[in-house]
């Protein structure tokens, strides 16, 4: 059932029965800031990321919900295992991987008709929604992160039908009870400061600039006033091998400046990524 | 292997060339500084290199002193290089919408390069088999299964594209073209068409990585359902059609997927180097009735092991690792990349250089 529709529903069967509607209390914010380190990888287990939880410098996750350009053998989290990595003390990026730009050699392109593409942004924003929900997550304010791979920013029609597409994307993320809008890619090549002037901004990016720079400020092809109010993610690294705790896993590295699920905010002991 | 292939490649023509010289210098064996190495290899007994995010350091006497070659490549850790012999090698670097090569026929003194304007790269790798024949494997993500191979046949005077499967390379004298990654795929003309090999592995695991082969073997990195990482060998009857499962060890360092247990020709055979340091495997290529350990316990060998490469001495050899370490908790956090060396193929190691990555 389309959110719109069942938050409607549920609305109405409370007016009708003269009930107050209050949801339950979440157990925890459902976003906070975060100016920690974190990696993803396409898969672990929980024994590995608990390697890499205990006196590591890492604070958060990468976390991929799915998506049809999501690899086959990559890791889908259950809900209990994404609970014990939420006990152990990660917070996530919650990264989303659908359709890629058409002009690109992803088996699953959204359409170069711009129409088309607004739709298909606003269809991948309700699935990853429903996934978020499905896993018991507390979704108003949660931040949810699109990862739109690199594609010609030079084709203009290719450009135009991704920037559509995100337009959808951050369209419906932000219908009520609204969730906060990201879009994870190459800072350059993924066109992302493309996306500074469209209807619906999103509202935070992910940045890959691997330059080795921890620095959310330092982020290519991104104008120093954009995207400032703790609304930065940084991949500086792509995937390379790091050993802890006897766990070799290859992962990319992160630096953040912005929201993270769970909250509350965690401000202290900053790591340079700001 | 990739590293150990002779090759000689004439000056490299491309668009935008240019030189570059750098001066020589020395650099105590101890703490390094600059930004850590992404990749290492040593190509003679005494010639080697080290490529990091803004440097390419090479060594003529084996790791005491390194040259900063001053490669003229833009700053980034997306880069890939390969040396056939002290004198020739290549560089690339991927920034922006421009992957640009570097090459030198003079172990790094000048430099000439080139630029190929293309999408921007998230990862690369380099190998070649002759002369003529090499080529660069450009990923732009990991979770797309394809990449572009850039070949060249008439030693980089030009570079043609061709849509290639994702993973990494490997070439062999003869120029066929390696590239593993969940499987194996090879080419014989340059990338133009791919077959994808038969790699007969035994049982059940959770994941498995593909490396090239090397010294007539193909490494795989298997990682059981009850996690524990073990390293299949496998040899093929039919020059490399199809290969077929005939040795396993089982290392103790665990391993997520992705991740390639080294395997480097030594000593006349393969030798597994265990990321859990202090381990490493001089395992036959087939099974032997009575097999005594193969379990070289090997002093000075690090924890992390990723690259490990050998001279075609078989005797001497690299080994670039990182692991990480905090001080208290997550604080005081730093990854260091020892580079280790050894003179007796494997037994013992000590460590030439040291890269301390501070991370907080």
């Amino acid at each position: 059932m389309p959110r719109s529709l069942r938050a409607w529903t549920a609305a109405t069967a409370a007016a009708l029965t003269g009930m107050i509607f209050v949801s339950p209390p979440p157990a925890q914010a459902s976003y906070g800031n975060s100016i920690h380190m974190g990696w993803d990888a396409c898969a672990a287990s929980i024994a590995k990321a608990q390697a890499f939880w205990s006196n590591t410098p890492y604070w958060n996750m990468g976390l991929y919900l799915g998506g049809s350009s999501y690899g086959s053998g990559c890791k889908r989290w259950s809900s209990a295992e994404v609970g014990q990595l939420r006990t152990m003390g990660y917070k996530f990026l919650p990264l989303w991987v659908g359709p890629q730009a058409p002009c690109t050699g992803f088996p699953s392109r959204f359409s170069s008709s711009t129409a088309t593409a607004y739709d298909q942004g606003r269809a991948e924003a309700k699935a990853v929604y429903n996934v978020a929900a499905g896993l018991g997550w507390d979704t108003t304010d949660a931040p949810m992160i699109y990862d739109l791979e690199g594609f010609d920013t030079s084709n203009g029609g290719c450009l135009n039908a991704t920037k559509s597409f995100i337009n959808g994307w951050v369209y419906q993320l932000h219908v009520a009870p609204a969730q906060r809008a990201g879009v994870y890619g190459s800072s350059c090549a993924s066109g992302l400061n493309s996306y500074s002037t469209i209807a619906n901004v999103p509202d935070f990016i992910h940045g890959a600039s691997w330059n080795g720079v921890k620095s959310t400020s330092d982020l290519s092809c991104i104008p120093a006033g954009n995207w400032t109010q703790r609304q930065r993610h940084k991949q500086y690294q792509g995937g390379h091998n790091e050993t802890w705790n006897g766990v070799t896993m290859n992962v990319d590295s992160d630096c953040s400046n912005g929201p993270v699920y769970p909250g509350p905010d965690n401000l202290t002991s900053p790591q340079g990524c700001e | 292997m990739r590293k150990l292939i002779p090759l000689t490649f004439a000056v490299l023509a491309l668009a935008g060339c240019g030189t570059g010289q750098g001066p020589r210098v020395g650099a105590p064996a101890s703490e390094a500084g600059g930004m850590p190495p992404v990749d290492a290899a040593l190509v003679t007994p005494s010639f080697g290199w080290v490529l990091t995010a803004d440097r390419l350091l090479v060594t003529s006497d084996g790791g005491r002193t390194f040259t900063d070659t001053k490669a003229p490549l833009p700053a980034t850790t997306v880069r890939a290089a390969h040396f056939t012999d002290a004198r020739h090698g290549f560089v690339t670097a991927s920034a922006g919408y421009a992957l640009t090569t570097a090459r030198t026929s003079d172990g790094g003194r000048t430099w000439t390069t080139g630029t190929v304007n293309g999408p921007e790269y998230g990862s690369l790798s380099a190998a070649a088999s002759d002369a003529e024949h090499g080529a660069v494997l450009a990923q732009t993500s990991r979770m797309l299964p394809s990449a572009t191979l850039l070949a060249t046949s008439d030693g980089g005077a030009s570079w043609s594209p061709s849509p290639a499967p994702a993973g990494e390379l490997g070439m062999e004298t003869g120029g066929r073209i390696w590239v593993a990654g969940d499987g194996l795929s090879s080419s014989t003309d340059q990338g133009h068409h791919w077959t994808k090999t038969k790699v007969g592995i035994d049982g059940s695991f959770d994941t498995k990585a593909v490396a090239p082969p090397t010294g007539g073997v193909l490494p795989v990195t298997l990682v059981t359902r009850t996690d524990q990482t073990q390293v299949a060998l496998l040899t093929s009857t039919d020059k490399g059609r199809s290969w077929t499962e005939t040795n396993r060890v089982s290392v103790h360092g665990k391993t997520g997927p992705g991740v390639r247990v080294p395997v480097a020709t030594a000593g006349g055979g393969p030798l597994v180097v265990d990321t859990a340091g202090g381990h490493a495997y001089r395992v036959p290529a087939h099974r032997a009735s009575a097999m005594a350990t193969p379990d070289l316990r090997p002093a000075g060998l690090p924890e992390g092991a990723g690259s490990v490469t050998f001279a075609p001495d078989g005797r001497t050899g690299w080994a670039l690792a990182a692991y990480g370490r905090c001080a208290k908790g997550k604080t005081g956090c730093s990854l260091y990349h020892p580079l280790s060396m050894t003179t007796d193929g494997g037994v013992t190691w000590r460590q030439v250089r040291l890269w301390r990555e501070r991370l907080n």
